[in-house]
């Protein structure tokens, strides 16, 4: 009974892991357990969950990693803390408001009390415990977040009247913070009255945000009030106060980074400083668009919200940069950039499939999605039938293109997904990397799902997004957030690229790369978004075309898979 | 020019360094070199073995099956014993410096800690 528990618990590790170290895995839990024990205790439990997720992960690989998720845990938990104070605040003060109350506001509000439960847990009670209910709270914000994209009255929409879920900034914010603490074990700060120190600033923190909230604009508490003839909502906008501990934290990490590096070469600092600039920047993300449709004033708003768009952008890369020094493309294996494309694509369609059918979104997009998760799941278990899935996934939303004028940008994203995923394919390993890619993937899945035409629904209102408002680069960049899809894309096209080539031929195909993904970045910023899309699409064909016939010259032995194409 | 390495995978090396053990014998061992201080978990140490393995510093020895379970002995690679001879040789002087710097620290006070 105890070993059947133990080898269930041991399902978090990869296949390969516990084909290696499976047996004596248990055979070690088993010598170690007391005389009729008959289920695994809480610190086996969340040791084998967090090493497992670890191994999925990569991140037991690299020690630099590993120090920054320690380094970075305690800072994770401040923040989660100011947040769950502001959501809980916020919602509280909506029901007293007498707004209107779907089971989804009392959700949210749960998953706050649960986090912030975790939070002091993770303060004042043992290690393990506090790390099991980090993840109790993860595991709810995130189930339920996707549950909300099911059923249509909870949905995000710029409808002030239908959206009370969670925002997608929001939420990637719990999503990676989350993750930040729930695998940071053994994190940096090991004393309860420097913790409970933290958990009571970050809830500090989160009351000085929310005292404005009953004020008509309250910009600087990042919420404020809309009136809409009898009713009157109240809005979270993250922008206020819990941007400056964010930043600030931050800003020191980097500091003692870069100290760190100087004196003794360690990157822990630097690690735990990259994973938090997501979360940080997801947090500062206001909604300029909606914010200007509502008649919210501007000023602070859009200033800090222009800033944050390009520390996204420059986020993500650095992230990535970093991901790749440290080996993450050695982690996802060989196959790397068709496992990275289709991961992305299945991510995003598995998110926007139900949210269109439930709004009535019935367009060629639809079958796009379906497609895309359909070659995702082949890419695992019938890669010969990748091709013929992707291809026409891909056409679906050039469709699109023609069809809504309006929703371009995502229909381009999803277009640039085939090629990108067929230049990999011969790659194939015996086991692709799913669960690494799933989680990058889970992660930007929030992101995108920000884009405004995303959300909007209705096409009139899609076409009427104010883009002449925001006319220049960075206002363009702020409400166009699939313009940092190509950070991932290029990557994959880089490491692709430098699969196929090797070293001596490798920087040509990172020009190569940088080159398409710098013009495709232009034009779409440039507003002319059917002529790129063509271009594009030509373009990858041909590329992956030049690829084909240079891998042919330079690699003389096929070691994977026959090919299928 | 090598980074100092973590305690517990000092201890983990060091219970090895007595002769080749499996992933049990590895963690009560440890246990004991700590005075009980630190319990590895099972998923803590083998993601430690599975590292030092694919390092080079440890190695699987042979194996076992007791009461039909699995037991893979692992041992300390010549490489794993340099490592922990290193930085064993870092520690202990390291120790005898701090030593000599409290004695001098504490040398006044000595003389009057021994009429009391």
């Amino acid at each position: 009974m105890l070993e059947r528990r133990y080898r269930a618990l041991l399902r978090a590790y990869p296949s390969e892991f516990r084909a290696e170290h499976g047996d004596q895995l248990v055979a070690t839990l088993l010598d170690g357990a007391r005389p009729g024990q008959t289920h695994p205790t809480l610190g086996d439990t969340a040791d084998l969950v967090g090493s497992g997720l670890r191994r999925r992960l990569g991140l037991d690989r690299h020690a630099g990693v590993e120090t920054g998720l320690r380094l970075a845990a305690p800072v994770a938990l401040f923040l989660l803390t100011c947040l769950s104070g502001v959501e809980l605040m916020t919602r509280g003060w909506e029901l007293r408001a007498g707004f209107p109350a779907t089971w989804w506001v009392y959700f949210v509000a749960g998953t706050t009390v649960v986090w912030l439960v975790a939070a002091l847990g993770w303060a004042v009670l043992p290690r393990t415990v506090g790390r099991v209910l980090v993840g109790v709270a993860l595991a709810g914000t995130v189930s339920g977040q996707f549950v909300s994209g099911l059923t249509s009255t909870t949905l995000f929409t710029n409808d002030p009247n239908q959206g009370r879920s969670m925002s997608p900034a929001t939420f990637g914010a719990y999503a990676l913070l989350g993750a930040v603490a729930f695998l940071g074990t053994r994190d940096s700060v090991t004393r309860v009255p420097v913790r409970l120190l933290a958990v009571a600033g970050g809830l500090g923190w989160a009351a000085l945000s929310v005292t404005d909230l009953t004020g008509r604009g309250g910009i600087p508490g990042g919420v404020f009030r809309w009136d809409a003839g009898d009713h009157s909502y109240g809005y979270v906008k993250l922008v206020g106060y819990p941007l400056l501990p964010a930043l600030c934290a931050l800003a020191a990490m980097v500091a003692a980074g870069l100290l760190a590096h100087r004196r003794r070469g360690a990157s822990g600092w630097l690690w735990a400083a990259a994973v938090l600039l997501l979360p940080a920047t997801w947090l500062a993300m206001p909604w300029f668009l909606t914010l200007d449709d509502w008649g919210a004033e501007g000023g602070t708003f859009f200033l800090s919200g222009h800033a944050t768009a390009p520390l996204q952008l420059l986020g993500a890369a650095g992230v990535l940069f970093l991901a790749v020094r440290s080996g993450a493309t050695r982690a996802l294996g060989a196959g790397a950039v068709t496992t990275v494309a289709l991961g992305v694509g299945a991510a995003v369609s598995a998110v926007l499939l139900p949210f269109q059918v439930a709004n009535g979104d019935l367009t060629p997009m639809l079958a796009g999605h379906a497609l895309m998760l359909l070659a995702a799941a082949a890419w695992r278990w019938w890669p010969a039938a990748v091709p013929y899935l992707a291809v026409p996934a891909s056409a679906a939303f050039l469709a699109m293109v023609w069809w809504e004028p309006s929703r371009t940008g995502m229909a381009l994203a999803g277009v640039l997904l085939a090629p990108v995923a067929l230049a990999g394919l011969r790659e194939r390993p015996a086991r692709p990397a799913v669960w690494s890619v799933a989680a990058v993937a889970l992660l930007l899945a929030p992101l995108l799902f920000t884009v405004p035409e995303m959300v909007f629904t209705d096409p009139a209102a899609g076409a009427a997004g104010g883009a002449e408002a925001f006319a220049t680069l960075w206002g363009y960049l702020a409400v166009t957030v699939p313009a940092l899809v190509i950070v991932p894309f290029a990557l994959a096209v880089f490491v692709g690229a430098d699969r196929v080539l090797r070293a001596d031929r490798g920087m040509l195909w990172a020009l190569v790369g940088l080159f398409g993904g710098g013009t495709w970045f232009l034009l779409v910023t440039l507003h002319g978004e059917v002529v790129p899309t063509v271009v594009l699409i030509v373009a990858a064909g041909a590329g992956v075309l030049l690829a084909r016939r240079l891998r042919a010259r330079a690699v003389v032995r096929v070691t994977d898979t026959e090919p299928v194409l | 020019m090598a980074q100092s390495i973590q305690e517990p995978t000092f201890l983990i090396l060091t219970a090895l360094a007595g002769g080749p053990l499996h992933g049990y014998g590895v963690i009560t061992e440890v246990t004991a070199l700590s005075a009980g201080r630190l319990t590895l978990r099972a998923g803590t140490l083998y993601a430690a073995l599975d590292r030092l393995t694919t390092a080079g510093q440890v190695a699987p020895d042979h194996e076992e099956v007791v009461d039909g379970r699995l037991r893979r002995y692992y041992r300390l690679t010549d490489s794993g014993a340099a490592i922990l001879a290193e930085e064993a040789d870092r520690l202990a002087r390291n120790a005898a410096e701090a030593t000599a710097r409290l004695s001098a620290r504490t040398s006044p006070a000595a003389p009057r800690l021994a009429t009391t």
